[in-house]
């Protein structure tokens, strides 16, 4: 639980009418990271909802190739700052995260419990449709981000 | 305006009842595209929102104007199947195209009018929720589709 001042601090929180605010800062906590630590890891059930607050967080894609460890790899895709969201395949099926989060920068983020979240986006539509708006937001810059990235691998590759 | 049979059965239209799939259905054409046929175009405005019913079609991004040399459509970063969404842009805020689309086969598709969808939307927050969400997990899929795709190339 925390209050609801925090939660209207952030631009991300602007959608929402009072009563939603206080029905989120109820299954929210305000959780401090040091650098290091993992949030969440890639494959794992999306349990959790995270608005990064201060510091900095880097996603990153495991490659392992079965029975050789030792080709084992860590990619880094991009690197979350504050104001941004992490852990968006918690509202989206099939809820399983699709990279792992770890702090570089001691963060401080608001964490939002996500099965309670997903029971309320099916009972309160102008709630749903606004998270659900934000998230597909994050996930579209990310993509355009990704591509992008890989615009100028490719051309690497060329050079 | 096309029959709300059309959009009942595809499993993208399926969080919606019979009253929103009407009124779905009456801002949708079906329109044809030949293979070789550019559908839309990266960074134009998204105005239409496309379903694939039959054919195929394939997403291309043209980061650098080297590699739009190179390769005459850029980078393709995505393929589209029957029963796929594209132009999801069309419901995502700041509603522009981020790759562009070329028909790779004969292709038949919904073409829905994105700013009456839009109009949709905000009178209907379920019906905004349903799809925002569908094109959302679209967009998740590519995104993880693309990571693959470039943790390929950076090997």
């Amino acid at each position: 639980m925390i209050a609801t001042d925090l939660l209207r601090q952030y631009a991300f929180f602007s959608v929402f009418t009072p009563r939603q605010l206080e029905s989120i800062a109820g299954i929210a906590e305000d959780e401090s990271y040091p650098p290091g630590s993992l949030l969440f890891q890639e494959r794992q059930p999306a349990e959790a909802l995270y608005l990064l607050l201060k510091g900095s967080v880097e996603l990153f894609y495991t490659v392992e190739v079965e029975y050789h460890p030792e080709l084992r790899k860590e990619l880094v895709f991009t690197v979350i700052q504050p104001g941004e969201l992490l852990g968006i395949s918690t509202l989206i099926e099939p809820h399983v995260f699709t990279s792992s989060a770890r702090v570089i920068s001691a963060a401080r983020v608001i964490k939002i419990n996500a099965l309670k979240l997903r029971e309320w986006c099916e009972k309160d539509y102008s709630l749903s449709s606004a998270l659900v708006n934000q998230v597909a937001q994050a996930a579209i810059e990310r993509l355009n981000a990704t591509r992008k990235q890989l615009a100028t691998a490719w051309a690497a590759s060329r050079a | 305006m096309i029959s709300t049979e059309l959009l009942r059965q595809h499993p993208f239209f399926g969080l919606l009842n019979a009253e929103q799939l009407r009124e779905i259905a009456m801002i949708s054409e079906e329109v044809h595209f030949a293979e070789g046929e550019m559908i839309f175009e990266k960074d134009s405005p998204a105005n239409s929102f496309y379903f694939l019913l039959d054919g195929a079609v394939s997403l291309y991004y043209d980061g650098e104007k080297g590699i739009s040399q190179a390769q005459d459509r850029g980078i393709h970063v995505g393929e589209i199947n029957p029963g796929e969404p594209f132009g999801i842009s069309a419901l995502i805020e700041p509603h522009m195209l981020t790759s562009t689309a070329w028909s790779t086969k004969p292709s038949r598709t919904l073409r829905v009018d994105a700013l009456a969808m839009r109009n949709l939307f905000k009178k209907d927050p379920q019906m905004a929720y349903a799809l925002t969400l569908k094109a959302a997990q679209a967009a998740i899929e590519r995104l993880h589709a693309t990571r693959v795709q470039l943790a390929a190339a950076w090997a």
